[in-house]
């Protein structure tokens, strides 16, 4: 991994090479975040399009006051957050959590959970079911191995919010999990 | 016998356990255990998503569009003020300014035309230039 210091200034100096391993450097980050919370597929390549558009635009501005992957995802979540507000209208992103009881005590029948492949497969289908910011905390703590604190950096919750967003998604998994097994 | 460990003291250790570098069956596990174990695992696997297949080129070509683009609006938007700012300064020069002070002007601008060439023809050569420079980087 080249000094992440030059590949900006290289950047900001118009050098499109330099800015193309930027963009191949953190397009996972980028890709599971958003496809993780946008779940359109032709969506999420749009999204991902624009979020480094973004990066490109303001990387003179980035002054590293955080790590370069955190200000990345930041940016990341909020393309991905505003795309959501845009396309679900009025209703409160928030809201979802409170569906969160109704997705509890969903079960699906025993043919449907047996067909799935494996427990990893039948994980990630789970995820996709959770509230936005369940599948955001899920993503990047998982996935992206960011720690609490960046968390808070990229999404702006508090601390304590992002703990026990993670903890209760994880238990509900662990009970999908159960069932599944179980059959 | 020992109290079975709750949802979030298996959750913290388990955590404790990836920052260590490995997930590792906890001592003394129950099913609860062995589930967020399970659980774990999966969470960390990278997920199926459809990604572009040239995400870096597909990007720098949109920067490009819209670059240009952008570079189109500004060069209409400096000829319409241009001529926006010619039409109305005729219809000013047509209307208020009368003659005799028109001839005078005129007999200056006369005077000293290669001096205003040289001005229109820099101030020309420059705007090419500026265009040339800025498609080549």
């Amino acid at each position: 991994m080249q000094n992440e210091e030059e590949i900006i200034s290289r950047i900001v100096n118009g050098d499109v090479t330099a800015f193309k391993i930027l963009v191949k450097q953190y397009e996972k980050l980028v890709t599971y975040m958003v496809s993780r919370l946008v779940q359109n597929k032709e969506d999420t390549q749009d999204i991902c399009q624009e979020v480094f558009i973004k990066v490109y635009r303001h990387l003179g501005s980035f002054k590293f006051q955080s790590k370069l992957s955190t200000w990345i995802a930041q940016i990341a979540y909020g393309t991905a957050i505003n795309h959501l507000k845009k396309v679900s209208g009025k209703r409160n992103l928030t809201d979802d959590i409170a569906d969160f009881e109704n997705y509890h005590k969903t079960t699906e029948d025993p043919e449907t959970i047996l067909a799935k492949k494996n427990n990893t497969a039948f994980i990630q289908q789970q995820i996709e079911k959770l509230p936005v910011h369940y599948r955001t905390v899920l993503t990047l703590y998982h996935l992206n191995e960011f720690s609490y604190l960046e968390i808070e950096e990229i999404t702006g919750m508090p601390e304590g919010t992002v703990k026990n967003y993670l903890f209760r998604a994880r238990k509900l998994l662990k009970e999908k999990l159960e069932i599944y097994i179980k059959y | 016998m020992m109290k079975a460990p709750s949802d979030e003291e298996i959750q913290q250790l388990l955590e404790q356990q990836l920052k260590e570098g490995g997930l590792h069956e906890l001592p003394g596990s129950d099913e609860d255990s062995t589930l967020y174990r399970l659980l774990f695992t999966a969470l960390a696997a990278e997920p199926e998503v459809s990604r572009h297949s040239d995400l870096a080129k597909a990007v720098v070509k949109q920067i490009k569009t819209r670059e240009q683009k952008a570079e189109s609006l500004r060069y209409g938007v400096i000829i319409a003020t241009v001529l926006v700012t010619g039409v109305i300064g005729a219809y000013f020069s047509i209307s208020y300014v009368s003659p005799a002070i028109v001839g005078p002007a005129l007999n200056f601008i006369l005077a000293y035309k290669w001096i205003f060439a040289f001005i229109i023809l820099c101030f020309g050569l420059i705007q090419i230039a500026d265009k040339k420079l800025v498609v080549g980087h």
